[in-house]
């Protein structure tokens, strides 16, 4: 049973009430998203912003074969692998350096990891730099199931993909994230 | 049993996201006898762990103001020259104008091909508008025209002729 769906259905007629609660409910869950995805909070409001606002729009297309939730990460998703491709697009384009700059400098550089406030925030930009950096059909899938704690039945249906491909994929960019996390690799025992 | 059958056995197991009987056994009997996966799930593991121990983003103060204030904007109706951008609220409305014309010119094309009853308008031919003649439009048709008589001519307000045979380059 959907917990969503009497505000669904609301919001489907044109509540905006409604709409604005579900948006209260989820806005955690899909910034974070954004921001595991993009390695950028300036970057994860305005797309956490706008996945809503397409949300909003198609709403009347929901069906209740899904989760309300699982329906708005693939909203998310697809806002975000948009996103990625123009971004990558224009690096290439217009830089030779295709690397992203926009953690340059950050605790874990400076070399103040070992602070005990700052710690948990520094290992949160070396894991979102990582997954930014890995292909996005790699890095939406691992986040879905080690950040967002999603089902791989979830996942398939946000994703529109067999279960097996789910799980292809999270092997894969597992594997990948293993060297790129390699600075991080002490902070926690194995 | 190869490596790559196990894959996702390995990815599953690796978050607890559980097994069955049988999977559980086909995988364990295939870790006894491979370093190579034992060595891939313990990394699965551990990039796991590591995911899921990071800690959230939090939310900026405002979000859900700011989602509602844009949804306020775009269920308003167009109201500023900036709105014009937003060309399918406008062109929308149009829609009614673009059907009128639709049909008026399809009952212009019908009135067309009536045979008329009307005097028919007398042909105008080529020669007709190159004929001699003083106005501007003639003499620059004529192929002998020269640049420098056309701009004395308008200028002093004593246009040459075009079928003057002085007027050639």
């Amino acid at each position: 049973m959907d917990a969503d769906r009497s505000l669904v259905e609301e919001a489907a007629g044109g509540s905006r009430e409604a709409f604005d609660e579900l948006v209260r409910r989820y806005q955690g869950q899909i910034v974070n998203l954004a921001r595991a995805m993009t390695n950028s909070d300036d970057q994860a409001d305005d797309l956490a912003q706008e996945a809503f606002v397409r949300a909003w729009r198609s709403i009347g297309s929901f069906r209740s074969d899904a989760t309300f939730r699982t329906w708005l990460y693939g909203v998310a998703l697809n806002v975000i692998r948009t996103h990625r491709t123009r971004r990558s697009r224009w690096l290439r384009l217009f830089s030779s350096d295709t690397r992203d700059t926009s953690s340059e400098g950050s605790p874990i550089d400076r070399g103040t990891a070992d602070d005990g406030i700052e710690r948990p925030l520094a290992m949160r930009q070396l894991i979102d730099r990582a997954l930014a950096a890995l292909p996005v059909e790699l890095s939406e899938a691992v986040v879905l199931r080690d950040v967002e704690g999603l089902e791989y039945q979830e996942i398939a249906a946000a994703l529109g993909v067999p279960i097996g491909t789910v799980e292809s994929r999270i092997f894969r960019g597992r594997k990948r994230l293993r060297s790129l996390l390699r600075p991080v690799k002490g902070w926690i025992s194995r | 049993m190869d490596c790559k059958d196990v894959e996702h056995l390995i990815a599953r197991d690796a978050d607890a996201a559980g097994l069955t009987a049988d999977e559980r056994a086909r995988l364990d009997a295939h870790l006894t006898s491979c370093a190579g996966c034992r060595a891939a799930l313990d990394d699965q593991r551990h990039v796991a762990r590591l995911l899921h121990a990071r800690v959230d983003t939090p939310v900026r103060p405002g979000f859900a103001q700011r989602v509602a204030a844009r949804l306020d904007r775009q269920d308003e109706p167009a109201e500023s020259i900036l709105d014009l951008a937003n060309w399918r609220a406008w062109t929308a409305g149009l829609a009614p104008v673009a059907a009128a014309l639709v049909v008026l010119a399809w009952l212009g094309v019908g009135a067309a091909r009536t045979p008329s009853t009307t005097t028919p308008a007398p042909q105008v031919t080529f020669e007709d508008v190159t004929a001699p003649s003083n106005t501007p439009a003639a003499v620059f048709l004529q192929p002998s025209a020269s640049g420098d008589a056309l701009l004395e001519g308008v200028l002093t307000g004593t246009l040459p002729s075009a079928g003057d045979p002085n007027n050639v380059r």
